[in-house]
C-alpha cells in the first residue's frame, strides 16, 4: 500500500513539475531573443523576414510529431530540415555584412540544433514520438508561437 | 467514405487559387466533425473551423491559432519557392502578406473533396493516422478541375475580400496589390 502511495505521489509530481524537469534538459528548449535581439528585429523588416521564416520552418519541422499545432507543409523531415538550414546559412550570411545581427543569426542556429535534438528524438518511433519527448516539443512549439507574436504583433 | 473535408483559412485559398496555379495543399479528415475517432486537433475541420472563426469574429490579431495559421502559410510559400512555383521575389512579397494581412482574411471556409478514384488514388493517409485516426494528405487538388467545393464562403462585408473570391484562377499580377493593400 505505502509503496502504491508513493508511486503515485512521485508520479502526480512529475507531472506537476514537467516544466522544471525540462530546465534540467536546457539544450531542448526555445531559445528566445533578448529584448535589444527583439528591437533591432523591430528596425529591419528584412532580418525580421529572415528570422519569421526561421520561426516557420521550425514550426513545420515540429508541428508534424504533436496534434495541435497545425499540420506540416513540407512532407518530410529532411526536406523540412534542409529548408530550415538554407535560412539560418542566410541569417548567418547577412549578419557577415551587418555584423549587429550576429547574436540574432546564433539564436536561429541554436534553435536549429534544439528542433533537430528533439526531431531525432521521435526517431525509432514510427513517427510517435514518446510522451516526454511530445511534451518538449509542444512547449517548443508553444514558445516558438510567443515568439512569432513578440517579433511582429504590436506590443498589447 | 464518400467526401473529405478540410478547413482551411481565405488566405490559404487565395495563395493557391492566384499564385499556385489552381492547386491546392490539405489536410483532409474522411468526416467533418470526426467525432469519437482519434483525430487530434489539428486534423479536425469542425475544431479548426471553430479556432479560426471565433478570433476572425473577434479580430483578435493575438490569437495563437491565427498566428500560427500565418507560420504555416509562411513555410508552405517556402515550399512552392523551392518547387519554383513561383519566383524568389514573389515569394518573399507573400510571406510579408502571410506576416501581416489583415485578420479579415484567415476567415475559414471548409472544402469538400468528392472521393471519386482520383482522389482516392492521391490522398495519403498521413500524419495522425499511424495512430488510427481518418487524417489524409491530398498534395495537389485541382481546382481547375472543379474538384471541390468551397462550403461557407460567405462573408460580405469587405470589398477587397469580395473582390479576391472570383478573379482569375492564376491572377497573380491582380491578387498580390489587393493582398499587400491590406497589410
Amino acid at each position: 500500500m505505502n509503496i502504491l502511495l508513493t508511486l503515485l505521489l512521485v508520479g502526480t509530481a512529475l507531472i506537476a513539475f514537467q516544466p522544471l524537469l525540462l530546465l534540467l534538459m536546457p539544450d531542448r528548449m526555445f531559445v528566445p531573443l533578448s529584448r535589444r535581439e527583439l528591437e533591432l528585429l523591430h528596425k529591419n523588416e528584412d532580418f525580421q523576414d529572415l528570422y519569421v521564416d526561421c520561426l516557420a520552418l521550425l514550426q513545420d519541422l515540429l508541428c508534424r510529431f504533436v496534434g495541435d499545432h497545425g499540420r506540416p507543409r513540407f512532407s518530410n523531415v529532411d526536406q523540412a530540415l534542409e529548408a530550415l538550414g538554407e535560412v539560418v546559412a542566410s541569417g548567418i550570411h547577412q549578419a557577415q555584412i551587418e555584423p549587429e545581427f550576429a547574436p540574432v543569426a546564433e539564436n536561429m542556429t541554436k534553435n536549429l540544433n534544439r528542433a533537430r535534438i528533439l526531431a531525432g528524438g521521435v526517431a525509432g518511433n514510427s513517427g510517435d514520438p514518446p510522451e516526454q519527448v511530445a511534451q518538449e516539443i509542444s512547449l517548443f512549439l508553444d514558445t516558438t508561437l510567443q515568439q512569432f507574436q513578440l517579433v511582429t504583433l504590436p506590443r498589447s | 467514405m464518400s467526401c473529405f473535408y478540410s478547413t482551411q483559412p481565405y488566405l490559404a485559398r487565395c495563395l493557391n487559387r492566384y499564385f499556385y496555379n489552381g492547386k491546392h495543399y490539405v489536410w483532409a479528415s474522411t468526416e467533418f466533425y470526426p467525432y469519437r475517432l482519434p483525430n487530434p486537433r489539428s486534423s479536425n475541420p469542425y475544431l479548426i473551423y471553430q479556432d479560426l472563426y471565433e478570433p476572425w469574429k473577434d479580430d483578435d490579431i493575438y490569437s495563437k491559432m491565427i498566428s500560427q495559421f500565418r507560420l504555416n502559410l509562411i513555410a508552405g510559400v517556402k515550399a512552392r519557392e523551392k518547387q519554383s512555383v513561383i519566383s524568389s521575389t514573389t515569394a518573399r512579397r507573400l510571406r510579408r502578406v502571410c506576416k501581416k494581412v489583415d485578420v479579415k482574411f484567415l476567415y475559414p471556409l471548409v472544402y469538400r473533396i468528392q472521393a471519386t478514384p482520383s482522389i482516392q488514388k492521391r490522398a495519403i493517409s498521413a500524419g495522425s493516422a499511424a495512430v488510427g485516426s481518418s487524417e489524409y494528405l491530398i498534395e495537389d487538388l485541382d481546382e481547375t478541375n472543379g474538384e471541390f467545393e468551397e462550403l461557407f464562403l460567405d462573408f460580405t462585408g469587405d470589398a477587397d475580400f469580395e473582390q479576391l473570391l472570383s478573379l482569375p484562377i492564376g491572377d497573380a499580377a491582380t491578387a498580390l496589390p489587393i493582398l499587400e493593400s491590406r497589410c
